[in-house]
């Protein structure tokens, strides 16, 4: 318990620490709204007639003051550019994202860690090469090449066995769901892949060194096979670790599958976060930072809790020794 | 459980780690097998149980009443081990599963081999436990909560508990200190010659081969270098690579302080068991 309300006292001090870096960054960025909307060749006066009305002349205290005074109220501003409310503007972008990321995942893990135990299992030396060349294939294709390709086989239109929409998002969104399905399964694949063969690898070298380890050799004496044994008990013993791995895939996807949702058309958040902060959105680019920081600390505040929930060991030393 | 190992080889990596040993062990015969480290004696006990690391390469033949070990399958082993065969392992710390209970790791063996309702194992369990001198409450302990002494018995009862015929200890006592040793020793001794078990018992320390065994073998460089009865090779080693693993045994005894007079040893192993948990208090 005491271990939660540190972990959640560190977590609120880290956003805090996480909303002045953010802010800070973002006006020592060169050009400001203000000059983007104007325009390139339009008179000082002009410029400095927006920045007036859009708050940009105010001292910097202020402006934090009143953005993390709004965060805090659970309103993360308006966009300077399209005058929507920005959480909207993130709610829809994560309705494509998200679903994206957990299909990706998803997939990665359903080939990487079955192949990644078959990896570790093999015997053969041509068995494990086969394994091994396929991992660093399928980890070494790019993104937008491997996204192509999938589109050259199966997008509809141009694929070779043209079933699948390779372009765009509905409008109708969610409310379409079979058609919004559809329409991710191609990026999904193609993230999944690629992600899929870092996964395998994991595994592989996370197990392998727990194949030979005493307490695979312990389980194999009490009974079990050494298959049986490296999947049941090496596989349990690998979990934490797992979960850290694919934990941080998570993370780092929201902005990784940025290339796929390009290539594929998907109004996704990386897509958006690129577009607010090419105009200078500046309202809108610290807000969705802000959001995605929170999203990571939350992710590692979440596997931190899984690993404790997984390993018996930490629960008892935080409890004896409040370290 | 009659132990016969004739010409055994083993080899790792295209490099010979053990040159054509045999060894036979009666029913019901407590064995040593000691040497230097690298001599290639954990080998010979994982051969016996088919744990042989996957880049090991076995030849000859170890029998185990007769059946057939080497080249078997490890599916047919897996029937053997835990059932007729236990290990002890030398560090508990790096065997015994983390994240199990004391109880769920030594009713391990019983869940894979025999059909018996939770509580017939729990009752197996808690009577094993008591053997081995550990209070009822370590069943719903985690090993990390346990001392050094306590986890070997842990690793004990886990490898006795389904009254095998043979067990192979492998240094299990190394990684203890010098009491807990001996505790150890005698538990292990005791438990063995109440099932009518026989025992393959390895170290490289004669001191702790007199209390365990009665005949043993000397093992230097993968070659078996003389055998006999373990009283008479501490006396007279014939070979030279016996006496210098019986000076290095005499010599650490006659430290001060480190003295065989403790006489004590045996016996009452719940009494031992509680000094263990003073300590860790």
């Amino acid at each position: 318990m005491r271990f939660i309300v540190r972990r959640l006292a560190l977590f609120v001090v880290a956003l805090l620490a996480i909303s002045v870096v953010v802010f800070a960054a973002l006006r020592v960025l060169p050009g400001d709204m203000a000059s983007v909307m104007a325009g390139l060749n339009s008179p000082p006066e002009r410029v400095e007639q927006l920045r007036e009305q859009l708050g940009l002349n105010r001292p910097l205290a202020v402006q934090y003051l009143d953005w993390l005074g709004a965060l805090l109220r659970g309103d993360f501003g308006t966009s300077m550019l399209t005058g929507r409310s920005i959480s909207g503007q993130v709610a829809q972008r994560a309705s494509v994202t998200f679903p994206l990321i957990v299909m990706g995942l998803a997939i990665a893990m359903a080939l990487g860690i079955p192949l990644g135990c078959a990896a570790a299992l093999a015997r053969g030396r041509r068995a494990r090469g086969a394994f091994q060349l396929a991992a660093v294939i399928g980890g070494a294709i790019p993104a937008l090449w491997g996204g192509l390709l999938l589109i050259l086989l199966f997008g509809r239109g141009v694929g070779l066995i043209g079933v699948l929409p390779s372009q765009g998002f509905p409008a109708d969104g969610w409310d379409a769901p079979g058609e919004a399905l559809v329409s991710l399964t191609l990026p999904a694949l193609a993230v999944g892949v690629i992600v899929g063969a870092s996964l395998m690898r994991y595994t592989r070298s996370a197990l392998g060194e727990l194949a030979s380890s005493g307490y695979v050799e312990m389980a194999m004496s009490c009974g079990m096979t050494r298959t049986q044994a490296v999947l049941r008990v090496g596989l349990r013993l690998a979990t934490p670790q797992l979960v850290s791995v694919v934990g941080l895939t998570f993370a780092e996807m929201i902005t990784g599958v940025m290339v796929i949702e390009n290539l594929f058309a998907l109004p996704g958040l990386g897509t958006g976060l690129v577009t607010d902060v090419g105009n200078r959105d500046l309202i809108a680019v610290q807000s969705e930072l802000f959001m995605l920081a929170a999203f990571f600390l939350l992710i590692g505040l979440a596997v931190d809790l899984a690993h404790r929930a997984l390993d018996p060991r930490l629960k008892t030393a935080a409890g004896e020794g409040g370290r | 459980m009659a132990v016969e190992i004739s010409g055994l080889r083993i080899a790792i990596g295209g490099r010979d780690i053990v040159h054509g040993v045999d060894l036979s062990i009666g029913d019901g015969e407590r064995v040593g097998l000691i040497g230097s480290s690298g001599s290639g004696k954990s080998m010979i006990a994982r051969a016996m149980l088919g744990l042989l690391p996957v880049q090991a390469e076995a030849s000859g033949s170890i029998r185990l009443d007769g059946t057939q070990v080497v080249g078997a399958p490890d599916r047919a082993l897996a029937d053997l081990r835990g059932r007729y065969t236990g290990m002890v392992f030398q560090n508990p710390a790096a065997t015994l599963n983390p994240v199990l209970t004391v109880g769920r790791q030594v009713a391990l063996p019983l869940r894979l081999h025999y059909d018996l309702s939770r509580a017939e194992r729990a009752e197996r369990v808690a009577a094993m436990l008591e053997r081995v001198g550990l209070p009822a409450d370590v069943a719903s302990k985690y090993p990390h909560e346990l001392s050094g002494g306590q986890r070997q018995r842990v690793g004990i009862a886990a490898a006795l508990v389904t009254s095998p015929r043979l067990i192979v200890a492998d240094e299990p006592t190394t990684a203890l200190d010098s009491i807990t040793q001996r505790q150890i020793v005698d538990l292990l001794v005791s438990l063995v010659d109440d099932a009518g078990a026989s025992m393959l018992f390895i170290t490289h320390d004669f001191s702790v081969l007199a209390r365990a065994t009665t005949r043993c073998a000397v093992l230097d460089a993968g070659r078996i270098v003389e055998t006999g009865a373990t009283a008479d090779l501490l006396e007279h080693p014939a070979d030279a690579r016996t006496a210098r693993l019986v000076d290095a045994a005499r010599a650490l005894a006659l430290r001060p302080g480190g003295g065989d007079d403790g006489g004590s040893g045996g016996g009452d192993t719940a009494g031992d068991a509680a000094v263990e948990e003073k300590d860790m208090a």
